[in-house]
């Protein structure tokens, strides 16, 4: 499994976690968790690509990703209080995550230096993406965030042609999804995209 | 050494903390930054206030604050990696600092489960916090955040009637002037505040006690 090398787990711990662990799988577009359920658990991803969000009443806004390849620790940040979720977490392919109650993932860290390591830079990966989605939310015009967005899907989903509707793309940057279609315009006035009409591509990336 | 024994370790924890850390105390409105602190210190606050906020081209926008009583360790660096965090942070009000080096924190940690519980609790704090700013932006309409943010630095001040000017009040919000006064004029006529020539004042009865 990919994350135990990314991770570098001890071979003991890797064998604790196989024995203890549930593992679930998702379909893409499954919800994995709503924002303010709870959930005193832990999971791995072994297997492909979530995205994190926040909802509010009338307006919700992506957060960052998650993956096997890389921040593959999806945790909820409440492993010491079990408080509800502050955020939502969705299967943007389809994907396999490993369960783990929280009562064992801090009776494991105490034990594996590994683990503990582990969760940390899970934790500062995941308080580096939010504080970059406040300084996009904060300074960014929308062309700016728009284009930092695709960006980043074209990263995750390895393809500069991304089949996104403007709908998603307007729920992910909080905004309306005319206002999405006008800035998508503008990018490709500026010939950082090129419209398609079931996709965006990148231009140069 | 007063302070540090304030702190929620046992005694032998609180011994080393004593040896190897340093205190260094803050008049209100000073940068912590740039100071002759390494950057490879972690910090807990053992009295006062500070906020933290993102500059960006002559703008500073308003992260969240700290209190003598959240226990919490920031970092100006990742612990484990060096990367800079890249956020800046102010006293707000005269505060007292204890700078802990990263190594001795990470060494410290294997062997006393209270510090490991700390630092994960304040990455979870330090976490929330920013996802409560976030919300807030998105969320809320400039009225709301503006009344939120008046209520806040009114328990930091432990007063009703808060000397902040509006262009500072603008900056820590990222929104003009103009639109910070419009909207204090809005909370006046929704009799949530008074406005006064030098001053703003709260109507509402909100003050921790100390």
């Amino acid at each position: 499994m990919q994350f135990i090398d990314l991770l570098k787990l001890d071979p003991q711990l890797t064998e604790l976690i196989k024995q203890h662990a549930i593992e679930k799988k998702y379909e893409s577009g499954d919800m994995i968790i709503s924002q303010g359920a709870y959930k005193d658990q832990t999971a791995f991803i072994t297997n492909g690509l979530l995205k994190v969000f926040i909802e509010q009443e009338n307006s919700s806004l992506l957060l960052y990703h998650l993956c096997n390849e890389s921040n593959c620790i999806a945790s909820f940040m409440n492993i010491f209080t079990n408080t509800p979720i502050e955020v939502s977490m969705q299967a943007i392919h389809d994907s396999t995550l490993l369960w783990v109650s929280n009562a064992k993932i801090i009776e494991w860290s105490e034990q594996f230096m590994c683990l503990k390591l582990a969760l940390i830079n899970s934790y500062q990966n995941n308080r580096y993406h939010l504080r970059n989605a406040l300084k996009n939310l904060t300074i960014n015009t929308l062309e700016d965030r728009l284009y930092e967005y695709l960006k980043t899907k074209s990263r995750h989903y390895k393809t500069s042609d991304l089949k996104i509707p403007h709908s998603e793309i307007a729920m992910d940057l909080n905004f309306s999804r005319e206002a999405i279609s006008r800035a998508v315009k503008r990018l490709e006035i500026i010939k950082k995209v090129i419209r398609k009409p079931r996709s965006i591509v990148l231009v140069n990336v | 050494m007063k302070l540090i024994e304030k702190l929620p370790f046992r005694q032998e924890l609180i011994d080393l903390i004593g040896q190897y850390g340093s205190i260094k105390t803050y008049p209100a409105g000073t940068p912590l930054v740039n100071d002759s602190c390494s950057e490879k210190d972690s910090l807990f606050i053992l009295e006062g206030v500070i906020k933290l906020f993102i500059e960006h081209q002559n703008r500073k926008i308003l992260l969240y604050h700290i209190e003598d009583n959240d226990v919490c360790i920031l970092s100006y660096m990742d612990i484990f990696s060096d990367h800079p965090v890249q956020y800046s942070s102010v006293a707000v009000k005269d505060t007292t600092l204890l700078f802990i080096p990263n190594d001795k924190l990470l060494e410290w940690s294997k062997d006393y489960s209270e510090l490991r519980t700390i630092i994960v609790s304040s990455y979870q704090k330090n976490y929330s916090c920013l996802l409560n700013t976030i919300k807030e932006f998105i969320g809320q309409s400039l009225e709301s955040r503006l009344y939120s943010y008046l209520k806040l630095k009114s328990i930091h001040a432990k007063s009703l009637e808060l000397k902040i000017p509006h262009n500072e009040i603008a900056m820590e919000l990222n929104f003009s002037r103009e639109a910070i006064t419009r909207a204090i004029k809005k909370l006046e006529d929704d009799q949530k505040v008074i406005r006064r020539p030098r001053s703003i004042v709260l109507l509402e009865n909100h003050i921790a006690s100390a």
